[in-house]
């Protein structure tokens, strides 16, 4: 599912932010890439959904190379791809379910089509009864469950998690890590970065670790 | 492949109008700030337009009015040379006065007292026979007038070209103030439209990155922002059209009051067609390609990534 050879990432100001990092992915797996702040994991991440290019090295994501990849194919490669970030980016004046159905509207599903297909995400994380909500009405573990709702609506294959439970308490953050076990057993791939210890003690799957750039084996 | 219905055409379509009206609903008063910079950058180019056109009219009026004066050769015979000149393209109409009576006129007019002075001093009838052409509305007086001096028995031809190419210059002149004017607003519209858009990307910058990661491509996220420039170049357009037909209206109330000249000049512009078929899409078309180009240069630096 995804793969990184011998990938390096230097950004602009000198800052190593991964330094040879070879890694293979297979479908189905779920992986905890765990390391301090800075260590190079939402990099990682971004190379993944190409919002950044690896300085030199390969990167690919369900058999393509994103090498240069950019515009119509980058918009199509992130289609099978959701992305799940610690600060939720939910658009304000949006209801739920309008953030949540997002990316359907904008591939101009019916509504009646949209609406079958975002009611299932919804309950999926257990806020079919708040569609009508505006963000800044749910707590931080709803607005965290809403942005899964709408990283799972397009039904990708992949789903890419940079710190989800970074700013919640910790009931929260292990229900979101049951949702993402529930994902993970429905055959959504699963890539989340973290370096919250309760999460990474309750997490029963493969971890990695990231040291100043670097896979390392985890402590 | 993707195939599009006209369902989702429709479906895409309304996403889109909707998308831009809540675009526009978050610029708030920079749209009016847009809107009436566009307005008064086509008023000032609607008015540019009808003063080109009043222009065209009055030269069209002048042609009508215009008459040639050729003066004949000692010896050519006039009934002959009536008939030459009347065959001559673009001539209208041409009238023979004898030199006796261009003489006796001009005696006339000099009063008796000057008489024998005159008579003395010249001695014999100077004036020579003279034929008076009209042409045609549409004709070149300049092209005719060159034309019939190379005829045999023609001495020396004469037109008010002075009126004719004196109208020619203020219409240019018209065309080039107006045109620098409009120049200038286009300069203004286009910052200030573009200005607005970039603001309003600005606060829609968390929604345009969340798109970009969900998979809209750019094409989709940019599509409202044109729409928008349309939007403001259509109402500037439309305000800009009822300000020029108000004024229109306004002339048309006062003009019968107002000197000769300044009713020669503003003639009855409000009845020429082009006011009523050729104005509005003017305006509207030149307002939506100000509009959609402000709007480009503010969305064409959002990133594909």
């Amino acid at each position: 599912m995804v793969s990184l050879e011998q990938v390096h990432k230097v950004y602009a100001n000198g800052a190593i932010a991964l330094n040879g990092i070879n890694l293979t992915i297979s479908k189905g797996a779920f992986v905890l890439i765990t390391g301090r702040s800075g260590s190079g994991k939402s990099t990682l991440l971004k190379l993944l959904y190409g919002a950044e290019q690896p300085t030199t090295g390969q990167v690919f994501v369900a058999g393509t190379s994103l090498q240069n990849i950019q515009g119509k194919a980058l918009a199509m490669l992130r289609r099978k791809i959701g992305v799940i970030f610690q600060d939720y980016k939910l658009i304000p004046n949006r209801t739920v379910k309008e953030n949540v159905a997002m990316l359907l509207m904008a591939q101009g599903l019916a509504p009646s089509e949209i609406d079958k297909r975002v009611l299932p995400a919804l309950k999926m994380v257990h806020l079919a009864h708040k569609q009508d909500c505006f963000p800044d009405q749910l707590s931080g573990g709803e607005q965290q469950r809403t942005a899964i709702a709408r990283a799972i609506v397009n039904r990708p294959p992949l789903l890419l998690a940079d710190e989800p439970t970074g700013n919640l308490d910790s009931e929260n953050s292990l229900q979101i890590l049951r949702i993402l076990e529930k994902l993970h057993g429905l055959g959504v791939t699963v890539i989340m970065t973290s370096h919250d210890n309760l999460l990474i003690d309750n997490f029963a799957h493969t971890k990695m670790h990231l040291n100043n750039g670097c896979l390392v084996s985890p402590p | 492949m993707t195939t599009y219905t006209a369902s989702t055409l429709t479906i895409k379509l309304r996403y889109l109008l909707r998308e831009t009206w809540l675009g526009m609903k978050r610029g708030g008063w920079m749209n009016w700030s847009a809107v009436s910079t566009i307005a008064i950058l086509l008023c000032l180019f609607g008015l540019g337009l009808l003063a080109s056109w009043q222009m065209d009219n009055l030269l069209a009026d002048l042609g009508n009015q215009l008459e040639i004066s050729v003066y004949l050769q000692e010896g050519a015979k006039p009934q002959q040379m009536q008939t030459v000149l009347s065959a001559v393209a673009g001539v209208a109409d041409a009238d023979i006065i004898p030199k006796d009576q261009a003489w006796q006129a001009l005696l006339t007019e000099m009063g008796k007292s000057g008489i024998d002075q005159v008579t003395e001093l010249l001695g014999a009838n100077p004036l020579a026979d003279e034929i008076k052409l009209r042409v045609h509305p549409q004709a070149d007086i300049a092209a005719i007038a060159s034309q019939i001096k190379d005829i045999s028995g023609v001495e020396e031809v004469w037109y008010t070209s002075a009126i004719a190419q004196g109208l020619q210059q203020l219409r240019l002149a018209i065309s080039l103030a107006s045109s620098a004017l409009v120049g200038i607003c286009v300069l203004v519209a286009v910052s200030v439209i573009s200005t607005t858009i970039r603001l309003i990307i600005s606060a829609r910058k968390t929604e345009i990155e969340v798109l970009q990661l969900v998979g809209a491509t750019k094409r989709w996220i940019t599509l409202p922002f044109l729409f928008q420039g349309i939007a403001y170049g259509t109402l500037g357009a439309a305000i800009a059209y009822v300000i020029l037909w108000s004024m229109m209206r306004a002339v048309a109330l006062v003009v019968d009051s107002q000197p000769e000249l300044v009713q020669a000049l503003l003639g009855k512009i409000w009845q020429d067609w082009r006011c009523y078929a050729i104005l509005p899409p003017a305006l509207i078309s030149f307002g939506n390609g100000v509009g959609l180009f402000s709007s480009w240069l503010a969305v064409r630096r959002l990133s594909g990534t």
